[in-house]
């Protein structure tokens, strides 16, 4: 059953959904039926991974890496050797053999 | 702070906010339903807050806001509770009321900053994620030790580990313990030996099942039959191989697992 939209809703009415989830968050585990936890969760997976970007990594520079995406991406930085992601710095170095 | 808007992904629909609506008011009845919860949050990690000093998505609101201030110290009286199972929910709320009060002190409320209750419900599910997501982790932890299984553990107090691509190592195997909801939210590839997970089964509050790639389940050994989720969930008391998609997987109960890797690890 639809309910109020958030902005159509008080802030006794907005209080109560929160104070309802906290609530029941507490008191029970709110789990996946097992019936479609395995089909839903390989469908996400099947999603994700449609969202595949290629990278080129030009080593002409001899030892510094210049990777380029196929295409432009509103979330994860690329610049030179380094790809930021979130709150993580991913550099990129060939490896060092003895 | 001053805050100027808060920008929801173009996407983000008036379906998008019911199925959020819905998730907060437990209206999860379905595999659709669920579907556009995940759906709906997914979209969210886009949206922004928009500030004098820049823009903030989402995603990097709650790592602000909430991970790095609320995760180590939650972790910590987590990890002091003498009954993880019987406690942690009330622990987990405390920390969800925290965040209702940062926004309101911080003004995000609906009325002076429209969108405002989308970003409090997001903080709110990825919060209950994450930490009913380790107290079910520490909570394996203990059983396992308890048990007499011997396995090595990331140690969740600190970062660096609590990043660690697994939780656990087992014989060799590695492994990663979650709730159904988390496994889900994220749908990281499988690229672990197995996974402890808990699912919801009617009749019952819960289930705990063990789902391993077919490599491991070589280590393990042992007939199988081939079935569903399902087949294992309602009372199959034998391991069943599960194939969904491009996957095979082999599933069995969690204390099934439990035994066969004690007598794998010579202690039965």
């Amino acid at each position: 059953m639809a309910q109020k939209r958030f902005d159509k809703m008080s802030d006794a009415e907005f209080d109560e959904l929160v104070n309802g989830f906290i609530d029941r968050t507490a008191t029970s585990y709110g789990e996946m039926p097992a019936e479609f936890f395995l089909d839903l969760l390989v469908e996400r997976m099947a999603a994700k991974v449609d969202e595949t970007v290629n990278l080129s990594i030009d080593l002409s520079g001899g030892d510094d890496l210049i990777i380029t995406p196929d295409r432009e991406l509103d979330d994860i930085v690329i610049r030179g050797n380094e790809i930021f992601v979130g709150t993580r710095r991913f550099v990129l170095k060939l490896a060092e053999h003895a | 702070m001053t805050v100027t808007e808060i920008q929801l992904p173009a996407g983000f629909t008036a379906d998008h906010e019911q199925a959020v609506i819905n998730y907060l008011a437990g209206n999860l009845q379905g595999r659709k339903v669920w579907q556009a919860a995940f759906a709906a949050y997914d979209l969210l990690d886009r949206a922004t807050l928009v500030m004098p000093e820049g823009h903030y998505s989402f995603r990097a609101l709650y790592q602000e806001i909430v991970d790095r201030q609320m995760a180590d110290n939650y972790l910590r009286e987590l990890l002091a509770l003498d009954y993880v199972r019987e406690d942690s929910p009330a622990l987990w709320s405390s920390y969800a009321r925290q965040i209702v009060s940062i926004c309101q002190q911080r003004g995000w409320q609906e009325a002076a900053l429209p969108g405002a209750r989308v970003l409090q419900s997001y903080l709110l599910c990825w919060w209950g994620a994450f930490a009913r997501g380790y107290a079910f982790e520490v909570e394996v932890f203990r059983d396992l030790r308890n048990s007499g299984v011997e396995f090595q553990a990331h140690d969740l107090l600190d970062r660096q580990e609590r990043y660690s691509p697994s939780d656990l190592i087992v014989s060799g195997m590695t492994g990663d313990i979650k709730t159904s909801v988390y496994f889900v939210q994220v749908a990281t590839p499988l690229q672990h030996d197995f996974y402890i997970v808990r699912l919801f089964v009617q009749g019952q509050s819960y289930t705990l099942a063990v789902m391993l790639q077919s490599s491991a389940w070589e280590e393990i050994n042992g007939d199988t039959i081939l079935g569903t989720l399902g087949t294992l969930v309602t009372g199959f008391p034998y391991p069943v191989r599960i194939k969904q998609g491009v996957h095979e997987l082999v599933a069995l109960r969690y204390d099934e697992w439990k035994r066969r890797i004690l007598r794998l690890q010579g202690e039965i």
